[in-house]
């Protein structure tokens, strides 16, 4: 099993045969999978932030208010999904932004229950 | 010993044998990875003492690859009749310590005479996997026996529920069969399913992902939408099923569903104040689910799909002691858009209650579909047509209660009276327009807008003339698409009637072989 060349099309050996298929657009372009880290917090949506209720290096409980941003016509809540120390806040009140950016970072403080996939943090009102 | 005795001792040791499935140590085996063994799955589902066991001395007939003369007891899978609450199901439970729950033929064979058993004497059908795929040594009779099963679940649908349990590995075109099944169950740590493995996976795109981050329990029941009910045990996870089948009815005949738990049916409990949970500012979100909760009895609401499409709420719950399925936004969660995801979630959950004469009943507060390149490239044209398609082709009675917000294509795709909702109610807050006022007031008035001396305050005040004029629920109320404006605390009391007076309904559709949903 193993790969011998990657160029428009792609030649793959598996169990001994020889597979040639062509790339298409969408695949070359394809995210790549990569473990989400549960302390990374992501937008899910665009949105504009609104408030910011945390600091950095602060602590932080599960289920607290960290911010409110506004998207199609709503004022979220966005709460911690873990306890924690808030290690970095990467946007700013007022700022706009795209889905999928990095909104802030939060140090979680519960090691014993890390989820193992990604798991939006609740949206609470 | 008389002959007959020594007979009865025979049948009593040949019973035994097979009863032992894998043998002692593949058991151990079991236990240790966390899952139990498959009879014991059973007795733990069904009422004690209900379980009755076909096939039992069932034999594999393959001869090649050194299979021949090999005892595998029962061929890997249990099968027979049962009940839940005193309900008949029927239920197969494939046998991990038995050549790892392999499908043979004869495997096969059971598991679609415990179907054919099932949809003959109408009973619901649980399947529980826990299997390592098709059995090599039997090559294409292994790939028949599963096209039988996948055949089987196609026909069945519609007219028996069927719940697939996924207690263990369940990989390749295994995972067809609980996809074609109505409601699929996972446990954390436990459940496995996928098309192709991380190995396949890495060989061939070369992307590395670990079992549990591809298909487990938490990726089924939060990403791809496989899983209905995520369990964190397997006893949670058969109190699920419990709790499911007293919602659901028996077959597609059954005029309704009563509850085989409680009979009584007081109304919601006192602590849902139900003029007290919508806020009136239309930017503020809440949990939709204290609306339903506000009006079920004993405000007992049993989700379906918690965790994924969380913007849109699907569920069963009771009123008046009889079942009905709820649909409704969620403006927790991305403030209750549709979207591809949540258009799909509720498009099949409407078909299942229709299928099954449950009737609906759907809380609407969104604001519309959700804008964005992904969601158009996605396919949300697609997808959101499945929601129009579900509810215009549903002929249960279907009731809607707009609670805040209905702009534009949601609207309509929400249980509209143009979908041929049976009734429509609005509550005094409901915003019923093409659009929110904001978009709305921009393009009406636009040219005024721009002339003006002052653009933002006459934005505002154009906003606001807006607002008086249409977002409110008396427009449509006065062009008879909502049949009346309550009072949100008679919300329960709408509904009883609403559902007492449809009970009869009838509809007749045009003869067709069959529709064709854009799925």
């Amino acid at each position: 099993m193993k790969k011998t060349e990657i160029t428009e099309t792609l030649q793959i050996t598996l169990l001994g045969r020889k597979y040639k298929t062509t790339l298409t657009e969408k695949y070359k372009n394809r995210k790549i999978w990569k473990k989400p880290d549960p302390q990374e917090i992501y937008s899910i949506i665009p949105c504009t932030v609104s408030a910011i209720y945390v600091s950095e290096n602060s602590g932080i409980s599960k289920g607290e208010k960290i911010l409110e941003f506004e998207a199609m016509k709503m004022k979220n809540i966005l709460t911690s999904p873990f306890a924690g120390t808030v290690k970095k806040i990467c946007v700013n009140e007022g700022e706009k932004i795209a889905k999928g950016v990095l909104m802030l970072i939060i140090e979680n403080g519960e090691k014993d229950e890390e989820p193992t996939t990604s798991t939006s943090p609740d949206l609470i009102g | 010993m008389s002959l007959l005795n020594r007979k009865i001792s025979e049948l009593a040791e040949r019973k035994a044998r097979a009863e032992q499935g894998g043998g002692e140590k593949a058991i151990a085996k079991q236990i240790a990875m966390g899952k139990l063994p498959a009879r014991e799955r059973i007795s733990q589902l069904l009422d004690k003492g209900s379980f009755f066991e076909y096939d039992l001395f069932i034999e594999h007939d393959a001869r090649g690859f050194g299979l021949d003369g090999k005892d595998l007891a029962g061929d890997g899978v249990v099968i027979g009749t049962g009940s839940i609450n005193g309900k008949p199901v029927a239920i197969f439970a494939q046998d991990f310590t038995v050549a790892g729950g392999s499908l043979g033929s004869m495997h096969a064979r059971k598991i679609t005479k415990i179907m054919d058993y099932a949809l003959k004497m109408r009973m619901p059908l649980i399947g529980i996997n826990d299997s390592g795929g098709a059995r090599i040594q039997e090559g294409v009779n292994s790939l028949a026996g599963y096209g039988e099963i996948f055949y089987r679940n196609t026909i069945a649908s519609g007219v028996i529920p069927q719940l697939s349990v996924i207690l263990g590995p369940c990989a390749g075109g295994a995972v067809y069969s609980p996809a074609l099944t109505d409601f699929v169950f996972v446990v954390d740590k436990i459940s496995k399913m996928f098309i192709t493995g991380p190995e396949v996976i890495k060989s061939v795109l070369g992307e590395e992902i670990d079992m549990e981050s591809l298909g487990g329990a938490r990726v089924h029941s939060e990403i791809t939408g496989n899983a209905h009910f995520f369990a964190k045990s397997e006893t949670e996870c058969f109190e699920q099923i419990k709790s499911l089948l007293d919602y659901i009815p028996s077959h597609n005949d059954c005029k309704q569903t009563v509850s085989c738990m409680s009979n009584n049916s007081p109304g919601p409990r006192k602590s849902f104040k139900i003029d007290k949970i919508v806020p009136v500012d239309p930017t503020k979100p809440y949990d939709v689910r204290d609306v339903i909760k506000a009006v079920t009895d004993e405000s007992k609401f049993f989700e379906v799909q918690q965790m994924w499409a969380a913007n849109i709420v699907v569920g069963f719950g009771r009123i008046n002691g009889t079942s009905v399925g709820f649909v409704a936004n969620q403006p927790l969660v991305l403030a209750g858009v549709l979207d591809c995801d949540s258009s799909d979630k509720a498009a099949r959950f409407i078909r299942f209650c229709d299928a099954f004469n449950i009737p609906l009943v759907t809380f609407e507060d969104l604001p519309g579909y959700l804008p964005g390149v992904d969601q158009e490239h996605a396919g949300v044209i697609r997808h959101g047509a499945k929601l129009l398609y579900a509810f215009s082709e549903a002929t249960v009675p279907k009731v809607t209660i707009i609670l805040r917000k209905a702009y534009g294509g949601g609207y309509i795709a929400m249980n509209s009276r143009h979908l041929r909702a049976d009734f429509v109610f609005a509550w005094p807050l409901a915003e019923i327009a093409v659009m929110g006022p904001e978009g709305a007031a921009n393009i009406i008035f636009k040219k005024e807008i721009m002339e003006s001396e002052n653009p933002d305050a006459t934005r505002k005040a154009k906003v606001e003339e807006y607002k008086q004029k249409f977002a409110n629920p008396y427009v449509a109320a006065s062009k008879g698409y909502i049949d009346a404006v309550i009072d949100p605390v008679d919300t329960r009391k709408y509904i009883i009637n609403a559902l007492e007076v449809s009970k009869e309904k009838f509809i007749k559709v045009p003869d067709k072989k069959h529709g064709i949903p854009p799925f």
